[in-house]
This record gives structure tokens, sequence and C-alpha cells, in this order.
């Protein structure tokens, strides 16, 4: 590996082998598949990205938000922003923190969303050469004070001036905002192509949609089994499933980790078996994000309080697929669509109602028995929804909630011994075995 | 013939260690016990049941058989079984009063509202995991800047004439702002009110989260002795709280011995 424009790529791609090796080598065969199927796809989808940045592509770096498939009107490298630290801090045992405090030292507020102040981080370190950043206006206020700030530490380090892409995402979810944010798709796709001196292929986009269509269909495949007792999937797949949305857009391997997900729910399905011995004793929901920066805390979970994270914000995509035989214009209003109602973009950028609302139909359709809240340090908007959503749990559905100030990416704030006894204090208390 | 059987209920605080005995026939305390923990929870349990065991002329062996123990520093005595502090001040609440339907309780470091039914099951909870505002360690650290005991803290607010307001929300921060009054001048008892009341102005906003109607409340913990607190709580609820009849700081442990009583500590 020699990429030196995408030095936390190369990072991340040592810990997917090292990670791979000892899964593989580690474990009974028939444990961790999920987390076996997520490597071997990311090992491949990660080692192209390299090559790609070693053979001059250019490289994107963007948000979450985007829908990413709108990149693949061109040969390029994406980099997505939000998701590079908190994959590292999965996966380094020292997690992604060298990062953070590169940027805390800078003078960014410690309190601010550690996915975006991770890859300020890195861009400080010189790890990243972009050759176009850009990002929508939503979901967040993170999103939309911190871009500008690592676009401008980054031309100040590199002494340039990098085109800086922003589309306008409406607040409103109604067909006129659909309109008007499909054309800022189309403005963006145009403004990108002039950049990097390509002309956009939408056929080639027609087929990362068509990739991403039938990844939404086996996702809802997967979201059916869920539903049974005992979930047939092991909490883990949550987390790993918001890695394989931001990680591979538009690409062969993301319907390949889906579909082995599926295959390995049908097997155990059949045999009404959870991932792991011993009871399913609570059915949890997270309305936020599960936990990054403990690998291991998912299988504790389900191997030692016996309770599984059905979905949290990331795992319920609440669009349809995009018919790719009409007209550009159709197409990308589709994709406004689904980037205006992505997981967490939804909930976050617009009406507080959506977050509510979509959760209380969650627990009821998937049988939830709790809901734990990961209040991350640095999502203001999420965590002022807390106390609305403790009351919709509690008096609608009559289930309750946990709450955990934490910083999802960050060891630090709060351990995860602090996490794990909260959450087994919150089973003591309630008590579900008298369910 | 003299009945032996007793069950214990430790509370190891991050501050105090309290201890309660209960008779093998109904719920009556026998004997109780309060010390320092001051840094380790297990001599000062042991200390409570030495002293708890001399009160009943019981030997220590006979008296560890059935103890059930909790607190911040619960989990660190290796004696019976250790129980979540909510669970054990909801049933030693519903225990001495089962009307109750909120339980709010500040110690040293925690403050913890709870939430239960008429069966005495917990429905919810809330408790600070990151911050200490407005527990105990606020008034320890305002009567240390004050050079007073933590006790005089209730009389001296009574005298207030016209209370401060506190504006800091952190304990370290209103510590050092309460100094800075005292060095402004600042008359002492007003001060004093001031913190209390920003005490049960932390207090209050949990209660209505956890449930908006209900005039059933009690509280416990060591801040409860701090009748000043324990007022303007009232006028903010505007009802009376529900009095216990039992010391406020004791309710956890008289929970964890009714608990060792029903077998949890066996």
């Amino acid at each position: 590996m020699s990429s030196h424009k995408i030095i936390p790529y190369e990072i991340l791609y040592e810990a997917i082998c090292t990670t791979k090796d000892l899964v593989e080598g580690g474990p009974a065969k028939d444990e961790l598949l999920v987390l076996k199927s997520f490597l071997k796809h990311m090992k491949t989808v990660i080692k192209r990205y390299l090559d790609n940045a070693d053979s001059g592509l250019p490289v994107i770096g963007h948000h979450f938000a985007w829908p990413t498939e709108i990149f693949y009107c061109f040969d390029f490298v994406p980099v997505v922003f939000e998701g590079i630290p908190y994959i590292l801090s999965a996966l380094l045992p020292e997690g992604s923190e060298r990062f953070y405090d590169i940027a805390d030292s800078f003078g960014h507020p410690y309190h601010s969303c550690t996915s975006q102040k991770g890859t300020l981080g890195m861009v400080l370190d010189g790890l990243f050469e972009f050759d176009v950043i850009s990002t929508p206006t939503s979901p967040c206020d993170n999103t939309f004070a911190t871009y500008p700030v690592i676009k401008q530490l980054y031309d100040k380090i590199k002494k340039q001036k990098t085109p800086f892409i922003i589309a306008d995402m409406p607040y409103y979810r109604d067909d006129r905002s659909y309109n008007y944010y499909g054309k800022e798709l189309n403005r963006v796709v145009s403004e990108i192509g002039q950049i990097i001196g390509q002309e956009p292929d939408y056929e080639k986009l027609r087929k990362a949609i068509d990739v991403n269509n039938k990844a939404i269909e086996i996702i809802a495949e997967i979201n059916e089994f869920k539903k049974l007792t005992p979930c047939p999937i092991e909490s883990m797949f949550c987390p790993l499933m918001t890695a394989v949305l931001a990680f591979i857009p538009g690409q062969p391997e993301r319907i390949g980790f889906f579909k082995d997900v599926l295959e390995i729910a049908k097997k155990r399905a059949n045999k009404g078996e959870r991932a792991h011995e011993g009871e399913e004793k609570i059915r949890t929901v997270w309305p936020y994000m599960s936990i990054f920066f403990d690998i291991g805390f998912c299988e504790w979970l389900d191997r030692e309080i016996g309770a599984t994270i059905l979905l949290d914000i990331f795992n319920y995509l609440f669009f349809d697929v995009i018919d790719t035989s009409k007209s550009e214009e159709h197409i990308f209003k589709g994709l406004a669509k689904q980037s205006m109602n992505y997981p967490m973009v939804r909930q976050s950028a617009t009406f507080c109602d959506d977050l509510i609302t979509d959760f209380i139909y969650l627990s009821k359709e998937y049988k939830a028995d709790c809901a734990i809240f990961t209040a991350h340090l640095g999502c203001k908007q999420s965590v002022s929804v807390i106390q609305l959503l403790r009351e919709a749990f509690r008096d609608e559905i009559g289930i309750p909630m946990l709450s955990i100030d934490l910083d999802i990416g960050d060891a630090r704030f709060t351990s995860i011994a602090t996490v794990k006894r909260e959450i087994e204090n919150f089973t003591k208390i309630h008590d579900f075995s008298k369910k | 013939m003299k009945d032996y059987n007793f069950y214990i209920g430790v509370d190891a605080g991050a501050s105090f260690c309290k201890a309660i005995a209960l008779n093998s026939k109904n719920n009556e305390i026998k004997a109780n016990s309060i010390t320092f923990v001051l840094g380790n929870p297990e001599k000062a349990a042991n200390k409570c049941l030495d002293e708890i065991g001399k009160k009943l002329n019981v030997k220590l062996k006979i008296l560890k058989k059935n103890v059930i123990t909790t607190g911040q520093n619960g989990d660190k005595i290796r004696i019976g079984q250790n129980k979540s502090e909510i669970i054990c001040i909801g049933r030693g609440a519903y225990a001495l009063d089962p009307n109750i339907r909120i339980m709010v309780d500040v110690g040293s470091f925690s403050m913890k509202v709870l939430k239960i039914d008429e069966s005495g099951i917990i429905k919810d909870y809330l408790m600070n995991n990151k911050c200490a505002a407005g527990s105990g360690v606020l008034l320890e650290l305002v009567a240390e800047g004050l050079e007073m005991r933590i006790d005089e803290l209730n009389n001296k607010a009574f005298q207030a004439k016209k209370p401060i307001q506190i504006s800091s929300q952190c304990s370290i921060f209103a510590e050092s702002e309460v100094i800075s009054y005292k060095n402004e001048g600042a008359n002492i008892p007003d001060l004093v009110a001031g913190v209390c009341n920003s005490v049960a102005g932390r207090i209050y906003p949990l209660i209505r989260m956890i449930d908006k109607e209900t005039n059933k409340v009690a509280f416990s913990g060591g801040v409860a002795k701090n009748k000043y607190i324990a007022e303007n709580l009232e006028e903010r609820l505007g009802f009376k709280l529900v009095k216990l009849s039992l010391e406020p700081e004791y309710i956890a442990a008289y929970g964890a011995a009714i608990i060792a009583k029903e077998g949890g500590g066996t």
C-alpha cells in the first residue's frame, strides 16, 4: 500500500486485515459470522479505494448524508468524513483518540461531534489530499459549522484553495422540497464534473443506484427476520450496517454483505435460534446510534445480558428504491428523497417528531422491551429530544428508556465499564424477565 | 427463646456507610449504624456491622448470614449480595408508605428520582451520571468554603432575609461563586439559602420529568436532612412532601434489609 493521499484508509486497511486474521484464527467456525463477512467485503473495498487513489483518481471528501451514488457518475475515490474516525475507534486498540486530541489542541471545541472532529485531526495531521470537499447543509449544526473549518484549515495547510461544494437541503419533507433538492444534486454533479475534468456518466450512476436498490430490498428482508423472537441476527450487525452504508455505496460488496447476513438469518430462523447460546432476555431499540469505540460491546450485550439490539437509527430505511429506467430528473428527485430520508438525516434535519414517531412505530413493530439512548456529547440535536422520547416510550407504549451520557467514538468520555454498569443496573431494576 | 435471625441492609454511599438490622418476624428495625466510608467501603461496612452486633449482642458471623449491600460502593463489599440502589430505595420507601409514587434520593454525589407503581414496582427512574451538580457534594464544598459544618447550613439558611441567586449549576463553579460573594461581603445566611435553593432547583425538574401529576413524593438521602431544601422543594412542587417514619439517610439500607428478609440475601 502506498496511497499517501488517503493515509487513514491505509491505517483502516491494516486494521481490517489484522482484525480479520484475529477473528478468523480465533473463535469457532460458526461464530462472529456477520463480522467475518463485513471484514471480507470491507477489505476488498478499501483495497480498491487505495489502488484507485494510487492510480491518481480524484479524492472526494464527503458527508455521509449525500446519496454517495451521485459521485458514481465519475471515476473517483470516496472519503466519508464521519465514517473514518468511528471505524478506526472500533478497530484500533488505541481508537481515534489521537486525532480528536490533535483537533482539541488546535482549539476546536472539545464538545463538538467526534465523527467530524476526528477527521479534522487527520487533516491537521496532513493525512489526506482532497480534490473536492462536499457536504449538504444538513443534518446537523456540527456539519454546518465543522465542514467550513475543515476546508479552511486544509487549504491553509496545503496552501491552496480546495473546491468546496455544498448542496442546500430544505427543511420540509414534501414534493416541492424533493424537486428542489434533486436540482441541487444535479448541480453538484455538474460542478464536480467541471472541477475534476470528467463528464458525468449517467449510466454508471444508474448502475450504482441499481446496486443500492438491490441492497435496500435485502435490508427490508433482513429487518423482517429481526421481528422474530428470538432475533436471529447478532447486535453487532447494527453498527456494521452503519459502516457498510457509509463506506460501500453503489458497489457489489454492499449486496454481498447484506446477502450473507440474510442467509445467516434464514438458517438461524429455520432452527429458531439466535446468534448466541442462551435465551434472548431483552429486545432493545436504540433511537440514536450504538457504540463504536468498543468492538466487543455488542457481543457482551448479546452474550452476558441476553439483550439484542434490534435497530438503531441507521438500521431501518424509510425510503423506496428508485426506478432507474426513468429520466435523469426522476432519478435525481428519487435520490433527493432518499437522501432527505436517509437514517439520521430524516430524524435530525427537521422537526423532532420523526425521530419520536419512527421509534415508537419500530418499537411496536419489533416488540421491543426497552429503549437505550446513547446521549452523544457532540449531538446537541438528538440529546435535546431525550425527555420527549422518554415520555413517548413510557406513555404511548409503556416501555422504559435508559439514557447514557457518552461519546460514541471516544472511550475516554464515559468508559465502557460505566456504560456496561448502567445497562446492567437498568436491566436489573426493570427485571425484563417478568415481561 | 432469643431470636438470632437478623436481616441486614448495608448502603455504602460515596461518603457514608449506613446499615440496618431487621428482625425475622416483621420489618421492625432492631439496630442501625452509620459511619464514614473514607475510601474503604469494606472496612466501613464491617464497622457498621460490628456496631450493630454489639447493640444486639450477636456475633458478626451470624449477622453476615443475610446481608444485602447497595449504594455507590456497595459492589466493593465482599459480604452478601449486591443490589441496585434504585431497587433498594424503592423497596424501602414502598415498605414505609405504599402510597408513595415518587421517591427522590439525593446523596453525596448522586441524585435519583424513582417512579413507583401501586404494587411497588419501579416503573422509571432518572439519575445524574456525569455531573454532581445539586448533590450533597455542593453543600459540603460550600460549608467548607464558609468555614462551617454541613449541618449548620440548615439553620443558617432559615435566617436568610433575601436569598442570593446562585447561577452556577456545576458544584465546583458554584463553590467558587459562593466564595466570591463571601469575599464581596454578602450576607452569609442569604448566601447559604441561595445555595440550598439551587439544590432544590436541580431536584424539582427531575421530579416533573418523571411524573407530571402525582403529589405523593418523598425525599431521602443525606441531603433530605436539610429542612430548608425540603421546604423549598415543597414550595416549587406546590404541596407537602410525604414524611417517612425513618431517617432519610437509612431508606436504601432499610430497603436492602427487606430484600435480604425476602430471600435476596441468602
